[in-house]
């Protein structure tokens, strides 16, 4: 639950007393909802026919009128088609990735975003550019040089293509955090360099403490970024033992047209750890931030 | 209070200035020699893993290879052939109508839904992962799920416009609207977009947005005056950044289109793709991604260079 | 030193910077391993049987050389797409220099990989071997030989015939089609089972394979004995526009345009991954074995396989579809790569790929795949009606290929009469472009 201020059990007090404002506040409500349940019905539609469609047999997922609700559920669907590959055992990969990538991420970015926000130097603004524009060139002519790379590496069916490059930043995060860090009020780091802390004590003291959601956002991309990666580990993973879910799904789709109900069902659990990342990691999104030393 | 001064004996304003100074150096550049450490991590990356593929795609770009042989150098050859290839523009026409019809659709939208999600309603952190779930679905069964949606003979949308009596259009058999129906399916994925937009809120502080209504400043003005301009570098950020993914979209076309109908959703990079591994052409494949580079480059460069006119930071920027 | 040397030997030296750089510490690697050798091998089997009899055949083949081990490197080709993820990471790894010693090659890429030295010919060692041609299906061996080599050992193959839908042939009181029916019995019986309700169709006669060129245009050019490109790949003037070839595309698109017996290429696409046929709204389709499996395991759908009807030759062909094995010639490991491919060709390594796909071999075929698969046996009845393939014919058929689908699509998506001819025509001329500037890059 979130904390009231003072000020906020001032408005809440002034405006038990005006109760025209608070009729006014129902239909505003209502709306709210209305959209908001709505909305997730279209958004949810999609997914519940995936996990529908996973309780079927394999003919019978493609039907028109399409069939929501399966008579009789496949359950079976399930265990049989999260054994048919060593998917725990992609799950396990994928998790590995996801969280190395993340902690990669996470050290890397915070310290070349804050640089690039906050402390002025020649070329600052052509690095930056220079940095951004790493992102505008397809993958697709890039792909074979760094395949060369990786290879002379020795680094091809081992994890650390994937998970080396996070640790080196990445122009999206660094981006997305200087925006953020740009939007800090600087008295606050003011107020760190008066008691002598030097760059990096006020970045770890000052300006992570009140970047938790641009942080949060950090994590949340990079597992999902993760978990949906199809062409990095299609590249560099050639072992079974150590694809990853996005790998593990095509082996589904078949020259014999593919076992679809297999497919929904490890994708409708695919889903599911993402899902609860984000539920939880959400949280921090609380409304507002807390700004101490401001006042007085 | 006695005002410290600098050895350059101009007065130092405020607490920063005036802080320790080491060997001959100012603070000033202290700080410069800070950012050129903090950057180290990505600048290693990029001279590593990013700048030598680069250099070698842009050299390829003057070369033709079909991946099997050596590449053979032919100067300018691609780019003239890319003047007069019409499915070069056409591909462009696709991409571009596409990313400036996605873009602030689907800035709009996650703004919307950003906003919508972040009121004090029952059940919040259900319906946040509710809307945030579809962009996390795996692409091959989502893609299988809108083949299905919009089917025209069968699928759920003209099943339901039937009902209204409305005769459904050919959404992605008709080359009319394959690309129209594409930037609606857009719209459902922009859970990453609202995800930012919800950060960006939470920067907003409480204490104004309060101070604001005891002003007596409602809902729409608090946003307008408030919420919006503190947006700003968040709205700035996903605008650039969908420019950049926009203009390099891709999967929709090899999971549900193949380009089609009649190239009607050619999209760049999966052209590109196209003339890289199947063709095998990837000199030509090379100049296609740099030319497409430029264009980002260019509109990036101008969105981000004429950003300071509307972009407010907190922190002073 | 002329500017064109220079300019190719600073081409050649960037490249070969990089591909010295790389090779180094894979080549003393190799040197040091003489005991156990690891042969990699790639292939787009997956799925829930592709996989695990292509696993038994390595476990087989391990055993009886205990100083090979093989790595299977499976890569799908996603649904719906004619961009492969299999062949962009075979490429990928091939221009790195480090492509699998044994790869699995599609027939549209077969010649690229010949024209360019990548794989080596491998006579000697069939010879050595005693691996005979006589031993499989004389046009499907032949489709991995090129300038009187071979080059490829088939991995297995595929042709075309026609499935329909019993229930719907015995409802509409129909004969069931069999050996010796024509094209106009096709067409009959697929007017009279295409069914419209309120102006839309809600069962098609058939579904024809639209803008898929092997099975769809090729199929028919070949009935009506035609071919689409000259002997050496390098026109299709005279042969694509030949009286044969237009007659036959005439026909093809009038089953769509003036028939109405099958759902347009761009209709069909919106199904993705959908089989119609075994959702019983098509009553015939015209593919190959490959969904056999999923339609006998349909309890819904009663179906049997019929040859492609005769045409005006008076004589009923068929296309060829097939993959084959080659020797990388970066390989380290050229005599385990080398003990592999001749595994490939034998009797043991077609019995245990039987149980997936249609076996290159004669005797496994006939032991193995008919009596075990009496619906592959239409198929394999046509092994000697099928016409010599011609997508290994140019340099690179998708400059054959593009045009022609787009042809394809065009001529069954519009809204008024097409000129087939003229069509045929233009569309000649961009072919004829595009394998003119390929021919002149060499």
């Amino acid at each position: 639950m979130i904390t009231r201020s003072s000020a906020q059990r001032r408005v809440e007090a002034a405006t038990r007393t005006r109760s025209r404002i608070k009729w006014r506040r129902l239909p505003a409500q209502v709306l709210t909802y209305t959209v908001l349940i709505v909305g997730s019905l279209v958004m949810l539609m999609p997914l519940f026919w995936m996990a529908s469609s996973s309780l079927k047999s394999n003919y019978d997922v493609f039907t028109f009128p399409p069939v929501w609700i399966p008579q009789p559920p496949q359950w079976a669907n399930y265990p049989a088609a999260l054994t048919f590959l060593p998917f725990f055992d992609f799950f396990k990969n994928t998790m590995f990735i996801a969280v190395s990538t993340t902690i990669g991420s996470l050290l890397s970015n915070t310290l070349v975003a804050y640089a690039f926000a906050r402390l002025e130097a020649k070329g600052r603004e052509v690095l930056f550019y220079l940095a951004l524009s790493t992102l505008m060139l397809p993958y697709a002519v890039v792909m074979i040089p760094q395949f060369v790379i990786f290879s002379k590496l020795g680094w091809v069916n081992t994890f650390a293509p994937l998970v080396v490059p996070s640790f080196f930043g990445n122009p999206f995060y660094i981006f997305l955090l200087r925006q953020f860090f740009l939007g800090i009020p600087r008295e606050l780091e003011d107020a760190a360099a008066l008691d002598g802390a030097g760059v990096l004590q006020t970045i770890f003291r000052v300006i992570l403490p009140v970047s938790v959601p641009a942080l949060v956002t950090v994590v949340i991309f990079q597992i999902q970024m993760t978990w949906n990666d199809f062409l990095g580990p299609l590249l560099y993973l050639s072992k079974e033992s150590l694809f990853t879910v996005s790998l593990g799904l095509q082996y589904f789709l078949g020259e014999d047209g593919g076992a679809w109900h297999w497919l929904m069902a490890v994708s409708t659990v695919a889903i599911v750890p993402v899902m609860l990342m984000f539920f939880f990691a959400q949280r921090l999104f609380i409304r507002g931030i807390v700004m101490t030393g401001l006042k007085g | 209070m006695a005002v410290p001064t600098t050895t350059s004996g101009r007065p130092a304003t405020g607490g920063t200035r005036a802080i320790t100074r080491r060997r001959g150096r100012t603070l000033q550049q202290q700080r410069a020699r800070m950012f050129y450490i903090l950057i180290l991590p990505w600048l290693i990356g990029f001279v590593l893993f990013v700048l030598g593929p680069m250099l070698f795609s842009l050299w390829l770009s003057f070369n033709r290879w079909n991946l099997l042989n050596l590449p053979v150098a032919i100067g300018f050859e691609n780019y003239v052939r890319m003047a007069h290839d019409a499915l070069f523009w056409q591909s462009l026409k696709v991409t571009t109508i596409y990313a400036f019809a996605s873009v602030p659709l689907g800035l709009a939208f996650a703004l919307l839904l950003a906003i919508l999600l972040n009121q004090r309603v029952r059940g919040l952190a259900i319906f946040r992962t509710i809307f945030y779930l579809p962009s996390v679905a795996s692409g091959v069964a989502v893609a299988v799920l809108f083949l299905w949606i919009f089917n025209p003979q069968f699928g759920l949308v003209n099943n339901l416009l039937s009902y209204l009596g409305i005769p459904g259009p050919g959404w992605l058999a008709s080359a009319d609207w394959a690309l129209p129906t594409l930037i609606i399916m857009s719209l459902w994925s922009t859970g990453g977009t609202m995800i930012i937009f919800l950060a960006g809120l939470q920067n907003v502080p409480a204490e104004l947005l309060e101070a604001a209504s005891l002003d007596g400043a409602g809902n729409l003005k608090r946003f307008r005056y408030v919420t919006l301009p503190l947006l700003t570098p968040t709205i700035l950020f996903n605008l650039v950044l969908l420019i950049i993914n926009q203009f390099q979209t891709f999967t929709q076309a090899y999971t549900m289109t193949n380009g089609g109908p009649l190239y009607s959703t050619l999209f760049y990079v999966y052209y590109l793709y196209q003339n890289a591994f199947a063709f095998l052409n990837m000199g030509y494949a090379a100049a296609l991604a740099w030319v497409l580079f430029t264009i980002v480059l260019v509109l990036t460069v101008i969105v981000l260079r004429t950003s300071d006119r509307w972009v407010f930071y907190q922190g002073g920027g | 030193m002329s500017t064109m040397t220079m300019k190719r030997s600073l081409s050649l030296g960037v490249l070969a910077m990089i591909l010295a750089l790389m090779a180094g510490p894979a080549g003393a690697a190799a040197q040091r391993a003489q005991a156990t050798v690891t042969i990699r091998v790639s292939t787009w089997d997956t799925g829930t049987d592709g996989l695990k009899p292509y696993q038994e055949g390595i476990a087989a083949f391990e055993k009886t050389h205990p100083n090979i081990k093989v790595e299977v490197e499976s890569i799908t080709n996603p649904m719906n797409t004619d961009l492969s993820f299999y062949m962009a990471k075979t490429l990928t790894e091939v221009a790195a220099g480090s492509g699998p010693d044994v790869m699995l090659v599609p027939d549209e890429y077969a010649r690229p990989f010949v024209t360019s030295g990548q794989i080596i010919p491998l006579d000697s060692i069939l010879r050595a071997n005693g691996v005979k041609a006589s031993d499989f299906y004389t046009n499907v061996w032949n489709i991995g030989r090129f300038n009187g080599h071979q080059y490829y050992v088939p991995k297995d193959w595929a042709d075309l015939a026609i499935y329909y839908n019993k229930t719907m042939f015995q409802k509409a009181h129909l004969p069931l089609p069999k050996a010796g029916w024509t094209w106009s019995d096709f067409l009959r019986d697929a007017r009279a089972l295409t069914i419209t309700q309120a102006g839309h169709p809600v069962q098609w006669g058939v579904q024809l394979p639209g803008d898929w060129l092997r099975a769809g245009l090729q199929a028919f050019v070949s009935s009506w004995g035609g071919q689409i490109l000259s002997p050496d790949g390098t026109t299709v003037a005279g042969y694509l526009t030949s009286p044969a070839a237009v007659k036959a595309i005439t026909y093809y698109l009038d089953l769509y345009n003036k028939y109405h017996i099958s759902p347009t290429p761009a209709i069909v696409s919106t199904f993705g991954s959908l089989d119609l046929f075994n959702a019983q709204k098509v009553a015939m389709i015209m593919t190959g074995p490959w969904p056999s499996k999923t339609y006998e395991s349909n309890p819904k759908l009663s179906f049997g396989v019929a040859p492609m009807p005769v045409g005006p030759t008076g004589k009923s062909v068929t296309q060829p579809f097939w993959a084959g094995y080659a020797i990388n010639r970066t390989t380290k490991h050229l005599d385990a790569a080398e003990q592999f491919i001749i595994f490939s060709a034998s009797k043991q390594w077609g019995t245990i790929d039987a149980t997936w796909s249609m076996p290159a071999r004669k005797d496994v075929a006939q032991e193995v795949s008919i009596p075990k698969y009496p619906i592959l046996s239409t198929f394999f009845a046509q092994a000697d009606n099928v016409v010599p393939l011609e997508d290994t014919k140019p340099l690179n058929f998708t400059d054959v290929s593009t045009p022609l689908i787009h042809m394809i699509d065009t001529a069954t998506s519009s809204t008024t009469p097409v000129n087939v001819p003229q069509l045929i025509a233009q569309t000649a001329d961009v072919i004829d472009a595009n394998l003119s500037v390929r021919l002149h890059q060499k």
